[in-house]
């Protein structure tokens, strides 16, 4: 994996929940790492079990701020969140992957080809 | 139909109260359904309570909210009650936002919660009065 690769920024989400008590938190931290030219993200799931539609339309904010359809790569992201993001058509918009290496270089192409 | 188990807890009407609220949902109802229906109805629940602590408490309140489960024979009930006085309902059966990943601008950021709460309840049912709302939702196991 060469250097640009792992210069992809990864947001990690430290909570359980991805909810209304903490989205505005992560939009937050979010927009502190990314800049005008950031055009991918990996954001680090794996620790979270809980998504509400206030942690989706985070993840589509910050979609929509670095660049567009699998701009943003979700990490780890598992069952019951993950039927979440497909009842909402969302996996349309993201990009999966197990882990964050396993993300790098995908996210890095799409920060290329962008 | 016989009611079999019975459940309910009160929290006052704030964005940090939900996660407690849900997780008593999670804890008595994963002791008597499956998993796909436990997920639905904490899902169900906690929308619904982000939307009262968000417009009917209008960011938040020391107004109670009670969460009520009642595990039933073949169905299970889930109660949401709040005591504003201008209960916020919405309607009962909205669409999903239409996603389209070509048009970036189009992306919607918000209008989920009320959809996800069609998809997941099997049925739903707002009263809402002077002294609050009663919001009721029936749920039955779902087979993949």
């Amino acid at each position: 994996m060469s250097g640009e690769e792992l210069n992809t920024p990864v947001l990690v989400v430290p909570w359980s929940r991805l909810d209304l008590a903490n989205a505005p938190k992560l939009r937050d931290n979010g927009l502190k790492l990314i800049n005008e030219c950031t055009r991918a993200l990996i954001v680090d799931l794996s620790k979270v079990d809980f998504i509400d539609s206030c942690g989706l339309g985070v993840l589509v904010s910050l979609t929509k701020r670095v660049g567009g359809k699998h701009a943003v790569t979700l990490v780890g992201l598992r069952d019951p969140a993950l039927s979440l993001i497909r009842l909402t058509r969302l996996d349309e918009v993201f990009r999966f992957s197990d882990t964050v290496l396993a993300a790098a270089p995908a996210a890095a192409r799409t920060g290329k080809s962008q | 139909m016989n009611r079999t188990r019975d459940f309910s807890v009160s929290a006052p009407g704030r964005v940090d109260s939900i996660a407690d609220l849900c997780a008593a949902i999670r804890r008595a109802a994963m002791a008597a359904v499956s998993a796909d229906l436990t997920w639905r109805l904490e899902m169900v629940a906690a929308e619904t309570l982000n939307n009262i602590v968000e417009h009917a408490y209008h960011g938040g309140s020391d107004e109670l909210i009670t969460v009520g489960l009642s595990v039933l024979s073949d169905t299970v009930e889930l109660t949401v009650c709040d005591t504003a006085g201008a209960s916020f309902t919405g309607p009962t059966c909205p669409e999903m936002p239409p996603i389209n990943p070509e048009s970036l601008a189009d992306l919607p950021e918000g209008g989920f919660g009320l959809a996800i709460i069609a998809e997941l309840a099997d049925s739903v049912r707002r009263e809402a009065g002077p002294d609050g709302s009663r919001q009721t939702f029936v749920f039955r196991e779902r087979r993949e």
